[in-house]
């Protein structure tokens, strides 16, 4: 009778002990998984470089060429640095009016001297515009209003 | 004295699976959740869903199945959801957003749809579901139908993102109605009313502005970041997936532009997104 006391006694210890530790065990793991989380964050890197001004004005005249595919002109005007203060509207208008009001299946660099770009939108109806961009310290500084002409 | 062992054993094994720590409430309501969405879904795909209105079906199956008791709620719900066109074809995938302890799922169903008897034009359309945890209850934050943006998918299966802010709640997603149309990004809210924003990969910074950081990938791939800002680089620097570029304040509109279209950001940030089953 002594030795079944004992070995319920021993059984329900173990089995107590058993669940308490799965469940520790299971708590310490999400905890770490947060924690893994939370460092995979915090351990953004520190960069600090800048890049040749030629690749900048590279950078912006893509930039110009990808915003004539689009429709919105989100990031046109700031690539400008004379800025013009316009409506949503406003940009779109003048972005269209770029375009000539058609849609360019194609915009490319056809030359470049010095800081200026001439740049080809090509039209769905095969016809084109050529237009000539000056860009400086990574800004376009012909007017918006000149290349709006025909 | 074997039978009393049986017992101790049977006892024993009880208890451990009592504890099982891995099924926690959160998950059995998510796995509820999941299946009952998977359901939905397979039956849209049935020929009798077909001939039915979905704008009736989707909203009354949906809230009724995720609320059944509550009725006040369910109208709430209704009304909130978008009315959506009579549709066909099956869903591409369900992804959920898990941030600590609530989470939101997302379904995008690429569908063509028929508009008009005489004369039908077919286009595609997604629909986004998000459930969230809110005050101990899961309840559907959005039920909407949404634009798609065409080809979208050449750079998706070559890439890994990092995600952009601390926070992973969406209050807006890609496609959902703001004022002056249709959102092209997605926006998410300040957890800390300044939150950190990461590179999401390497690349160029094109513009930096108090309102606006617009990063060059090159190949025509364009991050935008819009909101009250406090910006962290500047023009002509040479910015590295998850460096920390800046924080914004409130909220942050984040769009990513890939050769002048819009792409929806959700799909390509793997490491925060859950897929289930099927991919675009």
């Amino acid at each position: 009778m002594k030795k079944l006391i004992i070995t319920l006694s021993l059984f329900i210890i173990l089995s107590v002990g058993l669940g308490a530790l799965s469940y520790l065990l299971a708590v310490n793991i999400q905890n770490k998984s947060n924690t893994t989380d939370e460092l995979e964050k915090q351990s953004h890197v520190t960069y600090k470089k800048k890049v040749s001004m030629e690749k900048l004005n590279q950078q912006i005249i893509e930039a110009f060429l990808n915003e004539m595919l689009s429709t919105d002109y989100k990031i046109l005007l700031p690539l400008f640095k004379e800025q013009p203060t316009m409506s949503r509207k406003e940009l779109v208008d003048a972005g269209d009016t770029i375009k000539n009001h058609k849609t360019v299946i194609k915009a490319y660099i056809d030359n470049k001297i010095k800081d200026n770009y001439e740049v080809v939108l090509l039209f769905s109806d095969n016809t084109n515009k050529k237009l000539v961009l000056t860009i400086q310290n990574g800004k376009i500084t012909t007017p918006i209003s000149k290349l709006e002409e025909k | 004295m074997k039978k009393l062992y049986l017992i101790f054993i049977c006892l024993f094994l009880s208890a451990c699976s009592f504890n099982n720590p891995f099924l926690t409430s959160e998950e059995l309501a998510k796995n509820t959740i999941d299946s009952f969405i998977k359901t939905w879904i397979d039956n849209q795909s049935s020929s009798q869903i077909k001939e039915k209105k979905l704008e009736k079906y989707a909203t009354k199956s949906v809230v009724s199945s995720l609320f059944p008791s509550n009725g006040d709620e369910q109208e709430q719900n209704q009304q909130s959801v978008i009315p959506m066109h009579k549709s066909l074809e099956s869903y591409q995938y369900i992804k959920w957003i898990k941030k600590q302890n609530q989470f939101i799922a997302a379904i995008e169903i690429k569908q063509k749809i028929s508009i008009g008897n005489n004369k039908p034009t077919i286009q595609e359309l997604y629909i986004n579901l998000k459930v969230a945890k809110i005050n101990k209850q899961y309840k559907i934050v959005q039920f909407s139908n949404t634009l798609p943006v065409e080809n979208f998918t050449p750079i998706k299966d070559s890439v890994t993102w990092y995600w952009i802010t601390d926070s992973t709640t969406i209050e807006n997603s890609f496609g959902s109605l703001e004022k002056d149309g249709l959102m092209q990004g997605i926006e998410m809210k300040s957890e800390k009313n300044k939150d950190n924003m990461y590179c999401m990969t390497d690349g160029i910074v094109i513009v930096s502005s108090k309102n606006e950081i617009v990063i060059s990938h090159g190949n025509g791939l364009y991050s935008i970041y819009d909101g009250d800002l406090k910006s962290k680089v500047q023009i002509g620097d040479e910015v590295k997936q998850t460096q920390l570029i800046g924080t914004y304040d409130k909220s942050l509109k984040f769009s990513i532009k890939y050769n002048g279209q819009y792409l929806d950001p959700y799909p390509y940030f793997k490491n925060d997104v859950i897929f289930f089953g099927l991919t675009y």
